[in-house]
């Protein structure tokens, strides 16, 4: 079965935020929507009460909400775990969350969760591997996923490069690509890679939406996505040049450490606007280059 | 049968677990691998001082290191909820044992703090009690966002540099209609009245006459004057509440 076709985020607006316990409260008194959409991992959400669920509740009728997961582990080692696709499927039902992404990572062993995201080694083997694991996953929910390029610090292990990797996925597959552009970015300088050259090569009809975020750089050749700053210079221009190589696509911040005021957030995401403005009316985008 | 890559993922995630004691995989950078060894640590690290901040402040911070060191190596989480870890923890603590002999009450605390925790995320709403208390024509019922449990050790007044002496104590752990998590603590006697409302809509009535049938002879006014205070505080409080 194929989900191919919505694959793609639509129809929910051009500016998303991560949702974050830091700012439940305060997100919540804007009178008009400062975004158009809130994404959440399901696995703080899930299953869950009291104070925080009356919290998700008015959001969910104020925003629509889609679903970013971090416990899939579609590249692990176990097989994928059944009872846990069933407990998001009715949380998908229950909040109409319309869209799920994932990782394209790992984060389990034999043993059980880890809880962070490890690289996937780029073989053949894994290609063939993960993309049967998105097809089950995707006949499971009866929808589209969508999986996300990682950034990732030690040097690939395996024959494929991350682009091949990558391509190779969405070509075996009928799942979108989350295009993260601050992984793009850290990996780039991580992995020493031309950062536009590597956009070149993505197949732009495959795009679900983008990432946006700050990172940490520690020293000159490593950078940590952290999510912890705002966004570097680097990365808005590198999200300026997807912007017009891509069109403008739906662009969400996160941000989940040293989380400032709501305010700070917002002025981020203005950011986003902006720039979607400017590259939208730029005469090279309305009339070709 | 294991797959080629999936050996390399093994040592991979072995060496996150384990760092120094397990080998760093095949033709990957020591250094670059401690950014994930350290990454990996930081965040369960954080997660578990935010969930049990009594347990990481009695702790010496070498004892804290190597427990979550300890926990992150060999336990085998289960639980895709990243909420539940603190859950897993506590199975974590149970399980091995550690640290009893220098804190025998670490157990007990754990499962104070997890059980705020729980409470805080527990599925289920209390409407505000009502102030007009009318013990005779209604039946009561715990809290179903309420715990009675009896601990060895006064756990929730443990701090940093007050560990108190081993003495059974009963306290009720639970969640208000405004989302907060309160403690009180109990006599045996209104720990049971509460045990025997759990799940059960009785008349108070009844439960002071079953405890006066079970109680020595003399003592009746005495218990049901004390318990009816209890019982009263325990409605404002929103632990029991009126049946409907």
């Amino acid at each position: 079965m194929s989900y191919k076709s919505n694959s793609i985020l639509s129809n929910i607006g051009m500016i998303g935020l991560g949702l974050r316990s830091e700012f439940l409260g305060s997100l919540l008194n804007y009178e008009n929507k400062p975004v158009d959409f809130l994404e959440v991992a399901p696995e703080n959400w899930i299953g869950i009460g009291g104070k925080r669920l009356n919290y998700f509740k008015s959001y969910s009728e104020i925003y629509p909400i889609i679903c970013h997961g971090l416990s899939l582990s579609i590249g692990g080692p176990k097989p994928i775990d059944i009872n846990f696709l069933k407990k998001l499927k009715t949380f998908f039902k229950d909040f109409n969350i319309s869209f799920y992404s994932e990782h394209l990572s790992f984060c389990s062993d034999l043993n059980g969760h880890m809880y962070d995201l490890m690289p996937m080694p780029f073989t053949e083997e894994a290609v063939s591997f993960i993309s049967k694991r998105i097809t089950q996953v995707q006949d499971i929910l009866e929808r589209s996923l969508a999986l996300e390029n990682v950034s990732y610090y030690t040097n690939s292990l395996g024959d494929m490069s991350e682009i091949e990797f990558i391509n190779a996925i969405l070509n075996e597959t009928g799942c979108g690509l989350l295009l993260d552009i601050n992984n793009v970015y850290v990996n780039s300088i991580n992995h020493n890679y031309d950062p536009n050259d590597f956009l070149n090569q993505i197949p732009k009809e495959r795009i679900s939406y983008f990432h946006i975020a700050g990172h940490w750089q520690k020293d000159k050749n490593l950078i940590i996505d952290t999510h912890g700053d705002d966004v570097s210079a680097p990365v808005w221009n590198l999200l300026k040049f997807a912007y017009k190589k891509f069109g403008i696509v739906p662009t969400l911040l996160e941000r989940d450490n040293d989380v400032p005021d709501i305010s700070i957030l917002l002025k981020e995401t203005d950011i986003i606007k902006k720039i979607q403005k400017n590259v939208s009316q730029s005469p090279e985008f309305l009339y070709g280059t | 049968m294991v797959l080629d890559f999936q050996k390399t993922q093994q040592s991979f995630a072995s060496r996150i677990r384990h760092n120094n004691s397990a080998p760093c995989p095949d033709g990957i950078d020591v250094e670059r691998m401690k950014v994930y060894e350290e990454c990996f640590f930081n965040g369960i690290n954080e997660l578990l001082s935010n969930a049990f901040p009594v347990i990481y402040e009695v702790l010496t911070e070498f004892e804290w290191h190597s427990l979550i060191k300890k926990f992150y190596a060999t336990h085998h989480s289960q639980s895709p909820l990243f909420y539940e870890i603190p859950q897993e923890f506590l199975e974590y603590l149970i399980k091995s044992n550690s640290l009893v002999e220098k804190y025998p009450f670490i157990i007990e605390l754990a499962h104070y703090e997890w059980m705020e925790l729980t409470l805080d995320l527990a599925i289920g709403e209390i409407s505000k009690p009502d102030k007009e208390i009318d013990l005779d024509n209604n039946k009561f019922i715990l809290s179903p966002l309420a715990e009675v449990i009896a601990y060895n050790y006064p756990v929730h007044k443990i701090k940093k540099n007050y560990i108190p002496q081993k003495k059974i104590v009963f306290i009720c752990i639970y969640r208000n209609y405004k989302y907060e998590i309160k403690f009180i603590e109990l006599n045996k006697l209104s720990a049971r009245i509460l045990l025997m409302l759990k799940g059960n809509a009785l008349y108070i009535n009844d439960v002071m006459q079953e405890l006066i049938n079970n109680s020595e002879s003399g003592k009746s006014k005495k218990i049901i004057d004390a318990n009816i205070k209890v019982i009263k505080k325990l409605i404002l409080s929103g632990v029991i509440y009126q049946s409907t």
